[in-house]
């Protein structure tokens, strides 16, 4: 794996959680009500598991960027990915599908759907591939556009196809009471 | 060459990074279209009968003399007065469906006072074709506070949607809360956060 594409991933998912753990810490009464949302746990857990995410989120983001071994922030980022995958699945099988994901933080609300799903997908193959060795090319410094224009261009799509994939089931329901 | 290269892919980062930018703007206009076309609804209000409430039986007459019997069959009962500027705008929207949904609707127009005034008023504006009542009681019974409102009965003599109207989208609003079962628009749209399919030129013709 090159390092300029491996430092992309590892950027992109950094400042994904990163970004996902400020949401959080901005407002973490309405990530207390959209985990008891979840309904998974008890309600003596909810905040302390709160906490916990926030700063796993926090320690991901960190480890990706300035861990040396970039298997521990990669694997990190899969587990936590991993884990909001088992909370959405779970509560979609429930058929629990209004309530709020929590995904877009705290200001816009959006239903549960199978497309967070394969975000996730999406994204757990990308803190894969971030995780495997890098070969060892010294960087050069046009590689510091290529990372960073990566970086910002994967967010827009990203933000893009997030916003995208929110307006997906009021289209939905326009073709199905058609 | 290389700088040529380099030069290339400059110019080619600051494109990507634009393009992304102007899909991130376009998904978001997108967005809000979506909310900005979302169907206005007639403003529902708690007072008189429910949706889903039998309409009373009350003797009525309209301004040529027949007997109007309004559970009889399915009816949108509209309430104006000669003064109300606002009912007049909607009176277009009102012949338009009379002859679109004559076979499956009638319109009956309700409002008290001066016969001789409600009379000229129907001729001035060609309202021949629909029933016209005049008839407090039936104001008090359907509690009409506000000007123009209707009520949309259906085939089994039930209030399906009524409310204050002030546009032709808030009529086409009362059919679709009937066609979605609803009492109002509103209400369906706090249930889902779904935008329900207007079908505006052939508004309730299932039942």
């Amino acid at each position: 794996m090159d390092p300029a594409f491996s430092w992309i991933l590892r950027g992109g998912l950094a400042a994904l959680f990163a970004v996902a753990a400020t949401h959080k810490l901005r407002d973490l009464e309405t990530f207390g009500e959209t985990l008891r949302a979840y309904q998974i746990l008890g309600s003596g857990w909810v905040a302390p598991a709160g906490a916990a995410l926030v700063l796993a989120e926090l320690g991901v983001a960190i480890a990706l960027v300035l861990s040396p071994d970039v298997r521990m922030g990669a694997a990190g980022a899969a587990v936590l990915l991993g884990l909001y995958s088992f909370g959405i699945g779970i509560n979609l099988a429930r058929g629990r599908r209004d309530i709020d994901c929590g995904c877009l933080g705290p200001s816009a609300r959006s239903p549960l759907s199978g497309a967070l799903l394969v975000r996730n997908g999406v994204l757990m193959f990308a803190a894969a591939l971030a995780g495997l060795p890098t070969t060892s090319r010294a960087l050069h410094p046009i590689d510091a556009l290529t990372i960073g224009g990566g970086i910002v261009a994967a967010a827009f799509v990203f933000i893009a196809a997030q916003q995208l994939a929110a307006l997906a089931p009021g289209l939905r329901g326009r073709r199905e009471s058609a | 060459m290389t700088e040529a290269l380099l030069v290339s892919n400059v110019i080619l980062w600051v494109l990507v990074v634009a393009l992304g930018l102007v899909a991130v703007a376009l998904t978001r206009q997108i967005g809000l279209l979506h909310e900005r076309i979302a169907p206005v609804g007639a403003l529902a209000t708690s007072a008189g009968l429910d949706v889903g409430d039998d309409v009373p039986e009350l003797a009525l007459q309209t301004l040529d003399g027949a007997e109007l019997q309004l559970a009889a069959q399915r009816t949108l009962l509209f309430f104006l007065s000669p003064t109300c500027p606002v009912c007049e705008t909607i009176l277009p929207t009102l012949k338009r469906i009379e002859r679109e949904e004559a076979s499956s609707l009638r319109i009956v127009l309700a409002s008290d006072g001066d016969p001789e005034e409600h009379a000229r008023f129907a001729r001035e504006k060609q309202l021949d074709r629909s029933a016209y009542v005049l008839s407090q009681e039936l104001g008090m019974r359907f509690e009409v506070a506000k000007l123009p409102y209707a009520v949309l009965i259906d085939g089994a003599g039930r209030v399906a949607a009524k409310g204050i109207v002030n546009t032709r989208e808030h009529i086409e609003s009362l059919f679709e809360a009937e066609r979605l079962q609803v009492a109002s628009i509103q209400e369906y749209l706090q249930q889902t956060d779904e935008i329900p399919m207007l079908e505006l030129p052939r508004a309730g013709a299932e039942s």
